[in-house]
């Protein structure tokens, strides 16, 4: 049994792996192979000689062969090393890191409350099933799913912007106030792009969950449990959710990619500071740079949660270590 | 089932597609953005890039959408820039299902070495956040129609790849397509003719799900300021209303109405294609928890007359069904009458058998005791427990006899036990929830049910699926033991078992029903089992009990056609030693 369990871990580990070594070299392939490197933007530069050219060509080790160049970014990579920006000179490691502190509370709050209302609604519409609660709660999921998020966005701005901020993540003009006021500040700040962020995720959650659970409902274990005179709510809890949360995780895991995306458009429309926002700023600066580290963060991010995802299962099916 | 008869006429596949509500209503509205976008020019006198009135104009009669920043009408830019998004949308949506198709079917079809790279590919090209890896492509190579269409094409086959390649894997192992094959006929004639008019259906759902994440997917690049910047779209519609001041400036017309023309068009996609997915996925299978209950119709009038005036007994009998009829409506709508006017009774430690063949109504009759019905269900007439009728009681009221008085022992118990929970979890908690017990108590007491049913005590912590199916049926039983309940209901108890493990459970349920004394209302079609544990048994026939008597009386002497037909067709039971619970050969 528990040899089965090290088995699957090592299993997952490796894949795991194997996909931070393809992330690794999507994003160099990406940024270095494709035509076009970073010196042919120079080469608009007026008065720039091939002379100039071919030692800019050598100062960023670009007329190496493609496999030393990748060794060399790899052994940078290792040291934390992303390059420079090309907007303010700063390490790209440095900026990503400051960002990266103000992207997860946002998309980790509101993935989070996604999943927890579409844990409630998917249950409650599959269990009042050919109810008027089905189609009311289903058709609104489905209505926020078909809202592009940088428009819902910007809907809530226009409809909620004299009670909550809606843009940055703290009032510039507020100074020497204590941790408090700077507290409530910061969540002023955040309510808008949390809830957007939330409202775009929750309707492909309800969906998810809503199909897991009328599946269930139909085994044998929940009319077994019924038989055995425990309440509804108990029974939906306690069955029927908790075994539809099997195909739940697999389905939520493979939505973090939409997760990222609404992270980058949501920061966009709140001026929030993370590394969505950062994403765009490079795009508006052709900052390549610190485009290339945005898009490693995010990718690997995703591969990350991906392998927690799979241990998670671990945790909710006793069967998974068996097969 | 006749294979080579379920193959299917392509043409005839597609037309249900319309006749569901929720796909007609979406194809229409699918229809209608199309005709009113390429007719734009028929709708409005203006052209896209138009100068038509006052910068941030309000809606008006000449201008009911509003104006934008450029004093641009809002209704031209939508018609106009819907071309672009549904063009978008669609071509895009088509390099991904010829992507995702050629990919999802050559896997599922060859299977194998070609299978796995190609899992692999589409699972690794699935981890890659889209939007990002899109901006970052358009940010180096410039964003032209055609670019946008091709990256969102090339990045949203995998879920096509990933379905396709299941069903293609399911369609492959048919008859009628493994019979051709061993026929000689190649692989491309073979996807042709059998493979793809059978995947078309789900091709086409995916698709139409994919047009709606393309029309999204191109509204994000252009309002990260990568579309393209000659061309109108709702996205560079909803991206100027941001960057230019018109959601600052109140202009909410400006922003609101691209949005809403694509929430329009996503959910008519999303509709057409979850209608085809719940067609070709029916679920065929009931809730057995729903929030609507099944409906209950007071006694006959006759029978209600009858019972006052017949004199009531000293002691009622423990368990009767009185005058039971069952209706249960169909997905078509017809009600079929499943039980007719069924009545028994059971004393104290009575063993009783309703036997028939399936389809006969002797579970439905069976789930009434407990109010287990669907909520497809109408039933009439009265269940008593002690004298109680537990159907005019409600939900509540049969809450208070289930498993305490009342627990019941299910066909096939594979799957009556959760399989996320430990079997020791399952058996302890009506103990804790009905009888109060302390949990050190109610695990005491599950060690002794599963020591009686022949367990040893470490199955408790065991999850369902380490158990073989005579281990499981055994703590089926050990768990309807848990609150001494005075009434036992057994449903086809043995049927998935072989057939030795069959005879030990059923001397097990003997055993125990002697010791505790428990009356046991046994289901089954299975005459040996009912020789074995009842001495008293009922035949059923389409619903209505034909003849009621003891087991030797039936067996020996029976009045009606339809038991001596049933009961002479079972010359072959076995005989099984009481002592040892062997079968005796014969």
């Amino acid at each position: 049994m528990h040899r089965d369990r090290a088995h699957y871990v090592a299993r997952r580990t490796a894949a795991a792996l194997l996909m931070v070594v393809v992330a690794l070299t999507l994003n160099f392939v990406l940024f270095r192979a494709l035509p076009g490197d970073a010196s042919a933007s120079f080469g608009a530069v007026p008065e720039a000689t091939p002379q100039m050219r071919e030692q800019l060509r050598r100062d960023f080790g670009l007329s190496d062969p493609m496999p030393t160049q990748f060794v060399k970014y790899v052994e940078q990579l290792g040291h934390g090393n992303l390059g420079i920006s090309v907007v303010d000179r700063q390490p790209v490691t440095g900026r990503l890191g400051d960002a990266l502190k103000n992207t997860i509370p946002l998309a980790l709050g509101a993935t989070l409350l996604a999943i927890m209302f579409g844990l409630l609604t998917g249950t409650l519409a599959a269990w009042r099933q050919g109810g008027v609660t089905d189609p009311g709660m289903t058709g609104v999921a489905l209505t926020l799913n078909a809202m592009p998020v940088q428009w819902v966005g910007l809907v809530l701005i226009v409809g909620f912007s004299s009670w909550f901020a809606s843009g940055g993540m703290h009032d510039p003009f507020l100074v020497d106030v204590g941790a408090w006021a700077r507290f409530t500040d910061y969540l002023r700040h955040l309510v808008l792009p949390m809830t957007t962020l939330a409202l775009s995720l929750f309707g492909s959650f309800h969906v998810i969950v809503r199909s897991a659970v009328l599946e269930t409902l139909g085994e044998d274990y929940v009319l077994t449990a019924r038989a055995k005179g425990l309440s509804t709510a108990r029974i939906l809890r306690r069955y029927a959710l908790r075994n539809a949360l099997l195909p739940t995780a697999t389905l939520i895991a493979l939505t973090l990619g939409f997760v990222v995306g609404g992270a980058v458009l949501t920061e966009t429309v709140f001026s929030w500071p993370g590394v969505g926002r950062a994403v765009y700023d490079a795009v508006t600066h052709r900052d390549f740079p610190m485009l290339q580290g945005a898009f490693l963060v995010l990718t690997l991010s995703v591969v990350l949660f991906t392998y927690l995802a799979d241990l998670l299962y671990l945790v909710l099916d006793p069967r998974v270590a068996a097969s | 089932m006749s294979a080579p008869a379920k193959r299917p006429r392509p043409g005839s596949q597609l037309s249900w597609i319309l006749r569901d509500p929720r796909s007609a209503v979406g194809a229409a509205v699918l229809a209608l953005a199309v005709a009113v976008t390429v007719g734009a020019p028929l709708l409005t006198g203006y052209g896209p890039f138009d100068h038509a009135g006052q910068v941030f104009g309000a809606p008006s009669g000449a201008h009911p959408f509003g104006l934008d920043d450029l004093g641009q009408d809002v209704l031209t830019q939508v018609l106009y820039g819907g071309r672009i998004s549904l063009l978008v949308g669609i071509t895009a949506a088509l390099v991904a299902a010829v992507i995702g198709g050629l990919v999802g079917i050559s896997a599922g079809y060859f299977g194998g070495r070609a299978d796995t790279v190609l899992m692999a590919v589409t699972d690794y090209t699935l981890i890659v956040p889209g939007i990002p890896l899109m901006i970052a492509i358009a940010a180096a190579f410039g964003s032209s129609l055609a670019m946008i269409v091709i990256m969102i094409g090339v990045l949203s086959w995998p879920q096509t790849a990933r379905i396709l390649r299941s069903q293609v894997r399911s369609v492959r192992e048919r008859t009628y397509v493994r019979r051709a094959s061993v026929l000689g006929v190649g692989p491309a004639r073979m996807i042709r003719t059998h493979v793809l008019p059978q995947v078309a259906p789900l091709m086409i759902a995916t698709t139409v799900l994919t047009v709606a994440q393309a029309i999204f997917v191109e509204t994000a690049l252009a309002f990260l300021g990568l579309g393209d910047p000659g061309r109108v779209s709702w996205g560079s519609m909803i991206y100027n209303a941001f960057d230019r001041g018109a959601v600052s400036a109140g202009a909410w017309w400006a922003l609101i109405y691209p949005g809403v023309a694509v929430a329009v068009v996503v959910l008519a996609c999303s509709l057409v294609g979850q209608a085809i997915e719940a067609k070709l996925n029916p679920r065929s299978r009931v809730p057995y928890l729903s929030g609507k209950r099944f409906t209950v119709e007071p006694v006959a009038a006759e029978h209600a007359a009858a019972a006052a005036a017949a004199p009531a007994a000293a002691t009622p009998p423990l368990l009767a069904v009185e005058h039971l009829d069952v209706w249960m409506r169909n997905a078509a709508g017809d009600e079929l009458h499943v039980v007719r006017d069924v009545s028994f009774s059971l004393g104290r430690a009575d063993r009783f058998a309703l036997v028939g063949e399936s389809g006969s109504g002797k579970t439905t009759t069976l789930m009434s005791v407990l109010g287990l019905l669907p909520s497809n269900a109408r039933v009439r007439g009265a269940i008593r427990y002690e004298g109680r009728d537990l159907l005019a009681g409600g939900e509540a009221g049969m809450r208070t006899v289930r498993w305490k008085e009342i627990a019941m022992v299910f066909q096939g118990s594979m799957n009556s036990f959760s399989p996320v929970h430990t079997v020791g979890a399952q058996i302890v908690e009506p103990m804790r929830l009905h009888n109060g017990a302390s949990r050190r108590a109610a695990r005491a007491r599950a060690a002794e049910l599963v020591g009686m049913v022949g367990l040893p005590a470490t199955v408790l912590d065991r999850y369902p699926h380490e158990l073989s199916g005579g281990m499981r049926q055994r703590a089926a039983i050990a768990m309807a033991l848990a609150c001494d309940p005075k009434v036992l209901l057994a449903d086809e108890p043995t049927t998935a078992l072989d057939a030795m493990v069959q005879a030990q459970i059923l001397m097990l349920l003997r055993r125990l029903a002697d010791e505790l004394d428990i009356a046991v209302l046994l289901v089954t079609h299975d005459l040996a089992s009912v020789s074995l544990l009842c001495g008293e048994a009922a035949v059923m026939q389409r619903g209505a009990l034909i003849e009621q008597g003891t087991v030797d009386a039936l067996y020996h002497d029976p009045k009606h056609p339809y038991t001596r037909e049933l009961f002479g067709a079972a010359l072959d039971i076995p005989v099984v030693d009481a002592a040892t619970g062997k079968v005796v050969p014969a």
